[in-house]
């Protein structure tokens, strides 16, 4: 068994957190408050450090980039939303936000979810001397086109459209057994890890 | 002022930043890094409503007494104990680390665990499902999960191989075209947003 | 001059405005979209507030963990809107808990509308609409102890998700909740599909606010999505086909 009082504060708390899997209890609603609360305050500290300091004594104070007075001013009119008659000023704050947000999902989306994803499809429908890369190709390229007759939403699905949309929801099935199977393995290791701690660094047996 | 007023500035701040992404113009250029700062900023200064909303949810908890406010109190405590052993030891202070380290990473390692729990139930749970979606999702979880261990090719050597192309050829294909319609959902919405289409569902009204 | 690599983005997005600007317009003189694809998870969002009615419990909306650069945040708000508005109608409590700052005080905004705009906005509970957590899994941890506590009825899971969806789906399960969940988040959609009753799978999510409030701007906007579509399919057929004739033109053409 360990000596070390970190292991078993550790050990305390993996098995503390792990109670939640038979049944709510007074020790992981502790612990459960213990966790909220110190990530909280921990992105408090690091924000305060990392960010909101070094822009306002570095580059306010000292680098004298007045410009950042309108984004600073902009932040505080989010605060008039805890009064009754300005609460409509937090709207600008947020909707400058959201014009900034929508604005990169134009800019930034197209290219990588769709463009690239429809080149990367664009495969050669006969391969000469390989009918395996021949037939995966046909495979990709139909799972593709499939799936998206699939989310048609305006057109009425008849006939071989219909049956084609079918076809794609046959490949979401597949890709989404698939993944749920590929995610599982990564998740065991990670409890084989907890596990491993509490065996072997606090109960020293071997493994 | 209350309506028009955040409507003309996201539709000003978004058509602004765009052009200066799309346009090749040396003029345009720092627009856009400008924006971007900003956005960080704005972001970075507002996070406090988060705290205060904890604050505010778990005060409110404590002082009407509500079932388990010794728990909003714990919290509190020790948010607000935490923030000030931050600020005021520094980043560097030795009992902020410990605490980081040796008590909320077990908590938050376990947590991450139990997922191997809840995927076993979950599983269970889709499996039952007597129809034919859930048949094909059964049997292409199946392969692949044989497939990935060393079970798999304990069986049959064409195990694996199975899971492979399953994972290669039909499941690229459906998350491919999930990811292109979903781009084309993404940007038909924002195009509604920032050419002030759509207003409702931003409180603004 | 449009800089390289963003002339195809200009132009599509410029062709698709346009589009919707027409479409929308001729929505408005009185020509009817037909919507025809089937959600039942958004029928369901009004068997979930019925049930909750019934139960005398609340409903938890999770608008999900994306923040306001996220296309999925935006998808959730207008489902938000729409399940505050019933819940608001039939006296019903919403719990909306949140994992990123500055989503808070926005789905704030559009819940107290909700209620507002129903002439309930005196049931409107502000601590209801509450911040848990930046961090995922202590934003989960917090929502899977308001799940055991307040005897939640219902679980709508909506917008971006990450390794925690499956966390949230399975506390709602233990609480005995009725569970619908919608996500464009490609890993995460296995997880609800097996854990929720119903799953809005990707695109379904943008489509949502033409299904809840027909309207000419949202049909419009999902007829426009159709062509979307239907380009992408053309390009890829066309591409494919070009591509085995030994010609890369289009293929090429997806860089610019």
């Amino acid at each position: 068994m360990s000596n070390d009082i970190w292991v078993w504060i550790g050990a305390f708390l993996t098995l503390g957190t792990y109670s939640i899997l038979f049944k709510d209890n007074p020790v992981y609603r502790v612990l459960e408050a213990l966790f909220v609360a110190i990530l909280a305050g921990h992105s408090v500290v690091i924000n305060w450090y990392n960010f909101q300091k070094p822009t306002l004594t570095g580059r306010l104070g000292e680098g004298k980039e007045w410009t950042l007075i309108i984004p600073l001013f902009l932040a505080a009119l989010m605060y008039f939303r805890y009064s009754r008659k300005y609460a409509w000023l937090a709207r600008y704050p947020m909707a400058f936000l959201m014009g900034i947000g929508a604005a990169y999902v134009l800019t930034k989306n197209l290219k990588p979810m769709f463009l690239a994803q429809a080149r990367a499809t664009m495969l050669p429908l006969w391969v000469p001397g390989n009918i395996g890369a021949t037939i995966n190709n046909w495979i990709v390229v139909i799972g593709v086109a499939s799936v998206l007759t699939y989310f048609f939403f305006t057109i009425r699905k008849q006939g071989p459209v219909n049956a084609f949309s079918r076809v794609g929801r046959i490949y979401l099935m597949i890709a989404f057994g698939a993944l749920f199977a590929d995610t599982v393995l990564g998740r065991v290791s990670v409890t084989l890890v907890r596990f491993q701690f509490l065996l072997q660094d606090w109960l020293g047996l071997g493994m | 002022m209350k309506r028009e007023g955040p409507v003309a500035l996201l539709m000003i701040s978004g058509f602004l930043y765009i052009i200066s992404v799309i346009v090749a113009s040396p003029a345009m250029e720092p627009v856009a890094a400008t924006l971007d700062d900003w956005y960080k900023v704005v972001v970075g200064f507002i996070n406090l409503v988060g705290v205060i909303s904890l604050t505010q949810v778990n005060g409110r908890a404590v002082l009407r007494r509500s079932e388990g406010w010794f728990y909003n109190a714990i919290l509190l405590v020790v948010l607000y104990g935490y923030i000030i052993l931050g600020l005021v030891g520094g980043l560097h202070n030795v009992a902020f680390n410990l605490i980081y380290d040796n008590i909320l990473t077990p908590i938050l390692m376990t947590i991450f665990s139990t997922l191997t729990f809840w995927i076993g139930s979950a599983a269970y749970r889709a499996f039952r499902a007597k129809n034919a979606d859930a048949a094909i999702l059964l049997v292409a979880a199946v392969v692949v999960m044989i497939g990935r261990v060393t079970l798999g090719s304990a069986i049959s050597p064409a195990i694996p191989k199975a899971a492979e192309w399953i994972l290669n050829f039909p499941t690229v294909a459906g998350m491919r075209a999930i990811e292109m319609s979903a781009a084309i959902g993404g940007i038909v919405l924002a195009l509604r947003m920032i050419t002030g289409l759509e207003r409702s569902f931003m409180g603004f009204d | 001059m449009i800089k390289e690599g963003m002339v195809l983005t200009f132009i599509l997005e410029l062709i698709m405005g346009i589009a919707l600007l027409v479409v929308v317009k001729r929505a408005r003189a009185g020509k009817k979209i037909p919507v025809i694809h089937e959600i039942p998870g958004l029928k369901a969002l009004e068997e979930a507030v019925g049930r909750a009615t019934e139960m005398g419990a609340p409903i938890m909306f999770v608008p999900g963990k994306g923040d306001l650069a996220d296309a999925q945040t935006y998808a959730a708000l207008p489902v938000l809107e729409y399940v505050a508005k019933s819940c608001a109608e039939y006296d019903t409590r919403i719990i909306v808990p949140l994992g990123v700052a500055v989503v808070y005080p926005v789905a704030e905004a559009v819940t107290r509308q909700a209620f507002q705009v129903s002439g309930k906005g005196d049931a409107y509970r502000e601590t209801d609409v509450r911040f848990i957590n930046e961090q995922n899994w202590a934003w989960a941890a917090g929502i899977n102890g308001i799940m055991e506590r307040e005897k939640v009825s219902a679980q709508i899971l909506f917008g971006a998700f990450w390794a925690e969806s499956l966390f949230l789906a399975e506390a709602g399960n233990r609480a005995g909740a009725m569970q619908i969940a919608g996500t464009a988040s490609t890993s995460q959609i296995p997880f609800f599909v097996a854990a929720c009753d119903y799953t809005l799978i990707g695109q379904e999510i943008f489509a949502a606010s033409a299904y809840l409030n027909p309207e000419p701007s949202t049909t419009g906007g999902l007829v426009v999505q159709d062509w979307g579509k239907m380009l992408g399919l053309v390009l890829v057929l066309l591409g494919s086909i070009l591509v085995t004739l030994g010609s890369n033109a289009i293929a090429e053409l997806m860089l610019k």
